[in-house]
């Protein structure tokens, strides 16, 4: 029987063998040492996790370093255009010429990045891809094909950023000409 | 274990959230950001003419050409008997809803990569019995067992954590959505249980109605301008939607934007660009009316809860509100929030996106069901940053404010003086960075270090913060094994007001504090260079001639003096004055020991001497470049 007696335990006296109060002791240290163990472990995870997110914030600061230092030659060459235009020069075929190699250069940059124009005319309407705001009766044509594009849409790498804004044909007049609010 | 998700199932848009590690996220929608911003889909259901069924943005996207096919806003009659026909099949609203459900659930099922089998749905506060019947029926037809309806004012409360208050409260939520209002006035018991004591709101009220006005507007100073009419141009006017849209976004945080539309359209006369400054007052003089019509159902809700609490035995006045708490897109614009402040007379919570926090509170809600809540463990962080005073009264951090604990954090300092034989450690707690801005906390001397030239001893500071926030912190010189520590056991209890205090201080010095944190690190690099040039001197002095070694000596004490009067301007001066002279010195000592190199490498063959060097440096790297203060050099 062991001399020192648990603190807290007032009214009932347990026996116990010697080996099994050391066992308790042994295993009541290791309980703690765990506990603490976990504890540790949980605001470990805490800390990380509050750490990826700041540097996730950090990386999407500087993540669009690339596409801005590529961009600032595209706004060198429209600030050049602007200059030319400004001087009132006569050759508008070059000017004009000038233009387009910027919108090319543009849209090369952007393919680089992942970006693709969606197609959209003469095709069938897709809603994953289109944005219908308006129909019109065409008997020549199938129902439902995209007529026209009113705006652009575009894919970054495969997903739809931007859905292309079409007018949708129809064969017959038997709704009325809807619109979108 | 499989995951509970929390449903926020909306009229005009809908979303979920699920908890992950002990916290609240929402699930993006397979699509990705649609039109509706944040990570919501529009509550759209369509059906095709050939059958096709579509979900979300595909389905809204659709609508224009497809009014016979489409369905929305199916929420505005759950619970009554009302059937939704498409291409000669009926449905019922909750069929409909569950539409949506379903592809929630499998949004949710790829998310996570496990299946989804449990949720908890959020609806209004003023539901009936028969409204939540429906909503519970429409997820068992999706193929989910629904654990619980809450209301969704009670979802918003929870994703700001009022439920731990620990006191009665009465909570005012204000849910300005796309196109309804709802203001609710509940009721919190110290346990944390919601009731509703009134509800009341507008079904055709929202955000809609705010950028139809600033569209309006353009569009007319447009025409008055130009004569042209952009309502007839359908590309234009998608194009003036989405400017608005952003203006109206970006006025929430700046107070003026422009519209920029190049080339908008065209007349005989030419092309026609629309570009137009716009103001936060001119916005907020546009959508003045419409949030003006929010008085009313505030002024009704307020109204019910009187007579509620009465029947009660409780008085309650507008006063009486202890929160408010502001849910929906609109409510992030700051005229939105001043009304609702300017009538209470009160701040409103803030901290969790309006657009999120119902579907957030559903996902809270289900793990408190599932008792995930209970198994977190709620771990601390410190409030304020822990660190040490360094050479030149600097602060150095080693814990960082927010830090969750228990932790601990070690870093290797030296001296900064030769033969210094003892360093003081000052424990410092707060943000700014000069040492003497901060809390003490404590202090004590690590002696018996032997006698060295100042940073080659190496002394292991650790801070050790355990789970009840006592402090320890234990300096041990590497060298010698020798250590000394103390413990901190109540870190100054500092109130939210102290804290806060420090941590805008810091804010507020922060100009301040970085300049004067310059002026110490320019000073212990004169000092660093001064030191190193005279140990130079005296191991070399010899290689170079007597006019050189004069020269250099007289631009080291010439900085010597400099450091001494902190006169920055002359420190940095003196510093590139004695680097240049030292060159020479430099050059000399490099050679000679390249002469040696080669007299050495002769026998070991040449590919080595054409490797790089390496670093001498690089044990020193591991130390970092701060010392001690000799708490000699203070006096």
């Amino acid at each position: 029987m062991p001399e020192n007696k648990a603190d807290n335990l007032e009214e009932k006296t347990v026996t116990l063998k010697e080996a099994e109060y050391l066992k308790l002791k042994e295993d009541a240290v290791k309980a703690s040492e765990y506990w603490d163990r976990i504890l540790r472990l949980q605001a470990d995870f805490e800390n990380t996790r509050k750490r990826l997110e700041k540097d996730k914030q950090d990386f999407a600061r500087f993540a669009n370093e690339g596409i801005v230092l590529e961009l600032l030659n595209i706004l060198d060459d429209l600030g050049r255009a602007v200059d030319l235009a400004e001087s009132k020069h006569q050759d508008l075929p070059a000017f004009l010429k000038g233009v387009e190699m910027i919108l090319a250069h543009l849209y090369e940059l952007l393919k680089g990045y992942g970006v693709r124009p969606i197609e959209a005319k003469g095709l069938i309407f897709d809603p994953n891809y289109h944005e219908a705001l308006m129909q019109v009766e065409n008997k020549e044509i199938a129902e439902n094909t995209v007529v026209e594009e009113l705006q652009k849409g575009y894919l970054l790498n495969d997903r739809v950023v931007r859905t292309a804004k079409v007018k949708v044909s129809i064969a017959k007049t038997q709704n009325e000409h809807k619109d979108v609010k | 274990m499989a995951k509970i998700i929390g449903i926020d199932l909306g009229t005009s848009n809908s979303a979920a959230a699920v908890m992950e590690a002990g916290r609240p996220v929402i699930i993006p929608s397979a699509e990705g950001a649609g039109v509706a911003s944040g990570k919501a889909f529009p509550s759209y259901v369509a059906f095709t003419k050939d059958g096709q069924r579509l979900v979300g943005e595909p389905a809204r996207r659709q609508a224009a050409i497809n009014a016979e096919g489409t369905i929305q806003a199916a929420k505005r009659k759950m619970g009554t008997d009302f059937k939704f026909k498409a291409y000669g099949k009926e449905y019922t609203p909750q069929q409909i809803s569950a539409f949506i459900l379903q592809k929630i659930k499998a949004d949710a099922e790829s998310y996570l990569g496990d299946k989804v089998e449990e949720a908890v749905i959020t609806c209004p506060a003023y539901f009936d019995d028969n409204q939540r019947t429906a909503t519970k029926d429409a997820g068992e037809i999706a193929g989910l067992k629904v654990l619980r309806i809450i209301n969704e004012p009670t979802a918003a409360c929870l994703a700001y954590g009022l439920e731990k208050a620990g006191k009665e409260l009465k909570i005012l939520v204000f849910d300005l959505g796309g196109g309804t209002l709802d203001v609710t006035i509940m009721e919190m018991w110290k346990e944390g249980g919601f009731k509703v004591m009134a509800t009341s709101g507008d079904t055709q009220l929202g955000g809609t109605d705010m950028d139809n006005v600033l569209i309006d507007y353009i569009a007319n100073q447009f025409k008055r301008d130009t004569g042209i009419d952009l309502k007839n141009d359908k590309m234009a006017m998608q194009r003036l939607r989405e400017a608005a849209e952003k203006a109206k976004v970006e006025l929430s945080s700046t107070l003026a934007t422009d519209i920029n539309l190049p080339f908008i359209t065209a007349d005989a006369t030419g092309p026609k660009h629309l570009t137009m400054p716009i103001n936060r007052a001119k916005l907020e003089e546009l959508v003045g009316p419409i949030i003006e019509r929010c008085r009313g159902p505030l002024e009704g809700a307020l109204k019910d809860a009187k007579e509620a609490f009465s029947k009660e035995g409780v008085e309650f006045t507008d006063k009486s509100v202890d929160r408010i708490i502001m849910v929906g897109g609109p409510t992030r614009m700051p005229i939105v929030q001043k009304f609702v402040e300017d009538y209470f007379g009160k701040k409103i919570e803030r901290g969790v996106d309006p657009m999120e926090c119902v579907a957030l509170g559903a996902a809270i809600q289900a793990a408190i069901i599932k008792g995930e809540v209970k198994d977190v463990l709620l771990l601390d962080v410190t409030p304020l940053s822990l660190g040490i005073e360094t050479l030149g009264g600097v602060n150095t951090k080693l814990i960082e404010r927010n830090t969750t604990i228990p932790t601990k954090k070690s870093q290797v300092f030296s001296t900064a003086a030769d033969n210094q034989t003892a360093v003081t450690i000052r424990v410092l707690q707060g943000e700014r960075s000069m040492a003497d801005n901060n809390v003490e906390l404590g202090r004590f001397d690590l002696v018996g270090i032997p006698a060295a030239p100042r940073g080659v001893p190496q002394i292991e500071v650790a801070f050790d913060i355990d789970a009840n926030g006592i402090v320890h912190v234990k300096a041990l010189d590497l060298g010698t094994g020798k250590e000394q520590k103390i413990q901190i056991s109540a870190p100054k209890k500092l109130s939210k007001e102290e804290i806060d205090k420090m941590v805008k201080d810091a804010d507020k010095f922060a100009a301040e504090d970085v300049k004067k944190k310059e002026e110490v690190e320019a000073i212990n690099q004169a000092d660093n260079l001064v030191y190193a040039t005279e140990k130079s001197l005296k191991d070399y002095g010899d290689k170079v001639n007597q006019q050189e070694r004069a020269d250099i000596e007289a631009r080291a004490n010439d900085l010597k003096t400099a450091i001494k009067d902190k006169n920055i301007e002359r420190i940095k001066k003196g510093m590139e004055d004695l680097t240049k002279a030292s060159h020479k010195l430099a050059e000399e000592i490099y050679k000679q020991a390249a002469a040696k190199q080669q007299q050495a490498q002769g026998a070991a063959g040449k590919t080595q001497a054409e490797e790089p060097q390496e670093e001498p440096k690089k044990k020193e790297e591991d130390i970092i470049d701060a010392e001690y203060k000799e708490e000699d050099d203070k006096k």
